[in-house]
């Protein structure tokens, strides 16, 4: 038997090659150092790569580059391309895990309400004129509570079956939405409105040295946890009653599900605004390249997503004289590439 | 076949709403067994095999899997001992049929666990028996509606479970995939698996299972051996229409076989 069971098994999974894995894993490393000697301020690679090896403690080397250049690298670049490849590959992975768990390809990590609920907590807290931490902590915030919301509306007996999830998330997106109109129609249109208008359009740029830690360590054990549990999504995707016949539990593993994407998602939004379609495109994209099975797919979003958001990072800095907002990048680019993904695999899932 | 009982139905009543959709039924299910439900549409055989599986909450009585409480399992300790293969199933990924064979190991394995070699190979394993191993690699949205159903039972199997629960395994299958269901059916109810299914096809019941019960619109109306219960009264009176049986001989086969009566 064995000899026949090496020789079947090995059709049993969609099999990707090694070097494409190599090239995805390498891809996102590559694109980050780039990240830090491009730019308006170019710095020679060889002097950011001993910046960076500077820093290693115990390291000391003569330094060869201007302060300047170690300021731009380490204060500004290198959080921004942290951040950048942070929110492309949760954004990336939530979107996977969600259309897993929604059983649906168009589901999109925002779903549940949590952009429009952190929208309407930056909006209220740049309308109130706060200092820009308190706007984030408040979006973050706000990006929570509508999720818990519409988690709570889905609740019914005992279980929170997923069309309740997806039609509470409509209700409370849309209800935050208009709280967003109002409050844009209540700013004043001199200073708040475009403030708001700008800040929802989104930007890694915000984000600095002393803001990486408290942020990139919550959406990083979020994305452990979501990856810990990949294998379970595949049964949680063949429909709720099976997965419970199979002995999940479902409205635990939906829990962690939502708990999880909503933390790496409302993190992202506060942050960085709004980053539209990634977290549709990439899982589709990645499904072309290493099949529905979610034990691959979910590492091939965090690679390919993480790259996505630092090639886009880096347009969005170097394309025009002013940086141009990330969310429109993501959406001009990612609806064209879904259209042909959706063209490609005929509406279908691979 | 012996005489441990692993299902028992006692006094049990399931309502939606108001109106029961049976009332007081009460059975039992030794292990080996292989049971069939037969009945007219709508008189609850499907929400039977949902009760025994604890998916619906009965009203009233009692169901006991293997001498416990059917809602004091755990989700993962009652796969272990249930398999259920349902009649409706939408599969929107495109898995290999291996893959979702393997998704059977769910309830042996952790949280953050995925099923290892050894689940794989019992996977095929399993899958060689009901000979359908061909189908290891392939997409599962592609393959056939008899060659799903197969590979549905055989992630069922997977689950190492005693008591299978089948609800209308060959509906909307063509004679070749039903022949294919029911002889693996057979063969897993000869091998010792207690089996417990429900058919719109009372023909089948002569070809698969020992012992039947007939359900109607006011509970069960035969219960007993399929020699004993298979007549044309009681056909006749659990699907509201005159039954008659053919006995047939071809060659060397004789076979019996059931036809409403239209005149």
């Amino acid at each position: 038997m064995s000899d026949n069971v090496e020789l079947d098994l090995k059709n049993v999974e969609k099999k990707t090659s090694p070097i494409t894995w190599v090239i995805m894993i390498v891809l996102p490393f590559v694109l980050f150092f780039v990240s830090l000697f491009l730019g308006r301020y170019m710095i020679n690679p060889s002097d950011v790569a001993k910046i960076l090896i500077d820093q290693i403690p115990g390291v000391n080397i003569t330094p060869t580059w201007e302060t300047t250049a170690e300021t731009v690298v380490l204060r500004v670049r290198f959080p921004r391309a942290v951040m950048a490849a942070l929110v492309g590959a949760g954004l990336s992975m939530s979107g996977a895990a969600f259309q897993g768990m929604f059983q649906n390809p168009l589901v999109s990590p925002y779903v549940l309400g949590v952009s429009a609920g952190a929208s309407c907590g930056a909006a209220f807290g740049l309308l109130m004129s706060w200092p820009t931490w308190m706007v984030q902590i408040v979006a973050f915030a706000f990006g929570i509570l509508a999720v818990a919301i519409t988690y709570s509306m889905a609740h019914l007996y005992k279980t929170t079956p997923i069309l309740m999830l997806v039609l509470s998330g409509m209700v409370v997106s849309a209800f935050f939405q208009a709280m967003v109109s109002l409050i844009k129609f209540a700013a004043d249109d001199e200073d708040k409105l475009p403030a708001i208008t700008f800040w929802l359009m989104g930007s890694i740029g915000k984000v600095g040295l002393d803001d990486l830690a408290p942020s990139a360590i919550p959406m990083i054990l979020a994305m452990v946890v979501l990856y810990a549990i990949r294998w379970r999504l595949n049964v949680l995707s063949m429909g709720e009653r099976e997965a419970e016949t199979l002995g999940v539990n479902t409205e635990r593993v939906k829990l962690v599900v939502i708990i999880t994407t909503t933390l790496i998602s409302s993190l992202t939004v506060s942050l960085c605004g709004i980053i539209g379609w990634v977290g549709q495109v990439i899982p589709h994209f990645c499904r072309m390249i290493v099949g529905p099975n979610h034990k691959a797919l979910i590492p091939a979003t965090i690679f390919v997503g993480a790259s996505y958001i630092i090639v886009i990072d880096n347009l969005c800095r170097l394309v025009s004289i002013t940086e141009i907002p990330i969310g429109i990048l993501t959406s001009v680019v990612g609806a064209p590439v879904f259209a042909y993904l959706l063209r490609k695999t005929k509406g279908g899932w691979a | 076949m012996s005489d441990e009982i692993m299902v028992k139905v006692e006094n049990a009543t399931f309502s939606y709403g108001k109106k029961p959709v049976w009332e007081n039924i009460s059975l039992e299910v030794k292990r080996g067994e292989c049971l069939s439900l037969l009945g007219p549409n709508g008189c609850g055989k499907t929400t039977l095999l949902n009760c025994i599986s604890g998916s619906n909450p009965l009203t009233s009585g009692s169901i006991q899997l293997l001498g416990k409480e059917v809602s004091a399992y755990d989700v993962g300790e009652k796969a272990k001992r249930l398999g259920y293969v349902f009649q409706e199933h939408s599969a929107p990924f495109p898995y290999t049929s291996i893959e979702v064979v393997r998704m059977g190991r769910t309830p042996h394995l952790g949280l953050f666990g995925s099923p290892d070699e050894k689940d794989t190979e019992l996977a095929y394993k399993i899958m060689e028996d009901l000979g359908i191993a061909h189908l290891a690699g392939e997409s599962y949205t592609q393959i056939s509606g008899g060659e799903r159903q197969l590979v549905l039972i055989a992630r069922t199997l997977c689950q190492q479970p005693d008591i299978l629960l089948l609800d209308e395994p060959t509906s909307h299958l063509d004679f070749k995939n039903q022949a294919l269901v029911l002889r693996n059916v057979k063969k897993l109810s000869d091998a010792g698996m207690t089996i417990i299914m429900t058919s719109h096809f009372p023909n089948h019941v002569w070809h698969v299972g020992d012992r039947v019960i007939m359900m109607g619109y006011n509970g069960i109306i035969a219960d007993g051996k399929v020699d004993d219960v298979m007549t044309e009264e009681n056909l006749s009176k659990t699907y509201g229409v005159p039954v008659r049986i053919f006995e047939g001989k071809s060659g060397d086969k004789e076979n019996k076989f059931c036809d409403p009566d239209l005149d």
